[in-house]
């Protein structure tokens, strides 16, 4: 059996690696897998070894040291991570650049934004005098407006509190079922429910396993060592 | 009925790759000596006042009903198991197994009344005072992991290949080693061959050798029947080969089982094993 992976790859990372300046050894090295245009990949790994880094270079915020990440669908920003807004800016002015810099219409945006974020008149306030929950909850919302074919998660738990976290939930895997999405977690309940391929790093080392039970499997074992 | 058969005589022919050819042998030989071939197995219909000789494949049958046993001859010609390809791994084992069985039972006959290859090679034998048959051809040296495998009937002793065993993750077999990439959650790597085991203590030998990956975790290898078996585990704790031994006394004939499983999830490693060497060992 094909999977749409083998056969139009939305996303193709190729021979990649990473190696901090300075560090003696690379975080990892010769990652390759591909990622179809409704592929769910979790990845997994313990503390260190490198998922929020490989997600940062996945979504262009961090260059990588070797290999290429060659992208044939649109991919959102790191979901989960506080960068990419204008602190000085406040969170309205972030939509209106945002929506101008993806093409996206700025009232609706904005309305949708504001529906699902749930920020009201902090909206008004500069970024940079947000809270991390708040910076996240901006970016999912934005992420979620603004529509892309593959999302980028880097510790879903991270935003807001259960209740938001299950609307997260219910935005991304439930009304966005057909859209591809990698999710960096350490929660394997949601990977084992959301998943269905997994990419443990551990080690410097990569693999892809096909079995996503098979993976919480391992990586359970791995977290346990 | 039972003091009819006591009167006859019993050969037991397992189904050997060259069984058709032992029939026809054993057919001409039972004309010229005034007997009547009858395969107990299809009927059980007999010829009243007939002098006949019963085949069948079972030993345990031959056994239970005639109760002398130099009234049976065993043939013992070119150990081998042939199964078809189609087969799923269950109804293997269980063919195994069953096909087995027979070979197993001819170690319970006395030593006389097993014609073996070593016999066969030399010819015409006499299976009873007044029958004597000569084999089809000469007897195949066992080549195949099957035949080889079931050298424990004749030899005592046998090298069981790792492409009889089952193997949970694909296993490369080359030169008396098969080797795997052990990455995967905890598991039964290996398991079979479900041969049928002669009553006695047999000892199962291996090696393993694991990387400096695969050291880490824990092995656990079992030898023995389905249901009690002997048990070691072991966690190598360094790369290397390692010799595994364990003895098992089987007290009853019955189907054997080797296992090797990895007790814990593995990211990384690699683990090449030896086939198995089985011997008896009372």
């Amino acid at each position: 059996m094909t999977s749409d992976a083998d056969t139009d790859p939305g996303l193709r990372v190729s021979n990649l690696g990473k190696t901090y300046h300075g560090a003696h050894k690379p975080l990892f090295t010769d990652l390759n897998f591909d990622l179809g245009r409704s592929g769910r990949l979790a990845i997994l790994g313990r503390n260190g070894q490198g998922k929020s880094t490989l997600i940062k270079m996945l979504g262009g915020v961090m260059p990588p040291s070797e290999g290429s990440i060659s992208w044939r669908m649109t991919s959102s920003w790191p979901i989960g991570f506080g960068g990419g807004f204008q602190g000085s800016l406040s969170g309205l002015d972030n939509v209106r650049f945002l929506a101008r810099l993806y093409g996206r219409e700025y009232k609706e945006t904005l309305e949708r934004v504001d529906d699902f974020a749930e920020l009201g008149k902090a909206l008004r306030d500069p970024v940079k005098q947000y809270s991390s929950g708040m910076r996240a909850r901006l970016a999912f919302g934005l992420s979620l407006a603004i529509e892309f074919d593959c999302y980028l998660i880097d510790e879903l738990v991270a935003v807001g509190d259960a209740r938001f976290q299950r609307k997260c939930q219910e935005g991304l895997f439930e009304e966005r079922a057909h859209r591809a999405f990698l999710m960096a977690s350490h929660d394997v309940q949601m990977i084992a429910n959301y998943c269905d391929r997994a990419l443990i790093i551990e080690s410097g080392r990569a693999k892809i396993f096909h079995d996503i039970q098979e993976a919480v499997e391992v990586y359970t074992w791995l977290r346990a060592a | 009925m039972s003091a009819e058969l006591n009167a006859h005589h019993w050969v037991v022919l397992p189904p050997l790759p060259n069984r058709s050819h032992w029939i026809s042998r054993l057919r001409d030989a039972a004309e010229r000596a005034n007997y009547v071939l009858h395969d107990w197995d299809e009927s059980q219909d007999l010829n009243a006042g007939a002098r006949m000789m019963l085949l069948t494949i079972s030993a345990d049958e031959a056994r239970r009903r005639q109760p002398d046993d130099s009234r049976i001859a065993f043939i013992l010609d070119a150990l081998d198991i042939t199964l078809p390809d189609q087969m799923d791994q269950t109804e293997r084992h269980h063919a195994i197994q069953a096909a087995s069985r027979s070979f197993a039972a001819s170690t319970t006959l006395p030593h006389e009344r097993v014609f073996g290859p070593d016999r066969l090679a030399s010819g015409a034998v006499r299976l009873f005072p007044d029958f004597e048959v000569a084999p089809p051809g000469a007897s195949p040296a066992p080549s195949g992991a099957m035949a080889k495998a079931l050298q424990v009937y004749t030899r005592g002793e046998a090298v069981w290949s790792g492409s009889l065993l089952t193997w949970n993750t694909p296993a490369t077999h080359a030169e008396g080693r098969s080797t795997l990439d052990l990455t995967g959650r905890p598991r039964i790597v290996v398991y079979g061959p479900y041969l049928e085991m002669p009553t006695g203590r047999w000892k199962a030998v291996f090696t393993l050798s694991v990387d400096a990956y695969a050291c880490r975790y824990l092995f656990r290898a079992d030898w023995g029947g389905i249901e009690d078996y002997v048990s070691q585990e072991f966690r190598p704790g360094r790369p290397g080969v390692f010799e595994i031994e364990m003895v098992y006394d089987w007290t009853t004939q019955g189907a054997c089982e080797f296992r090797l499983l990895v007790m814990e999830g593995v990211f990384h490693g690699e683990i090449s094993m030896s086939d198995l060497i089985v011997s008896r060992v009372d």
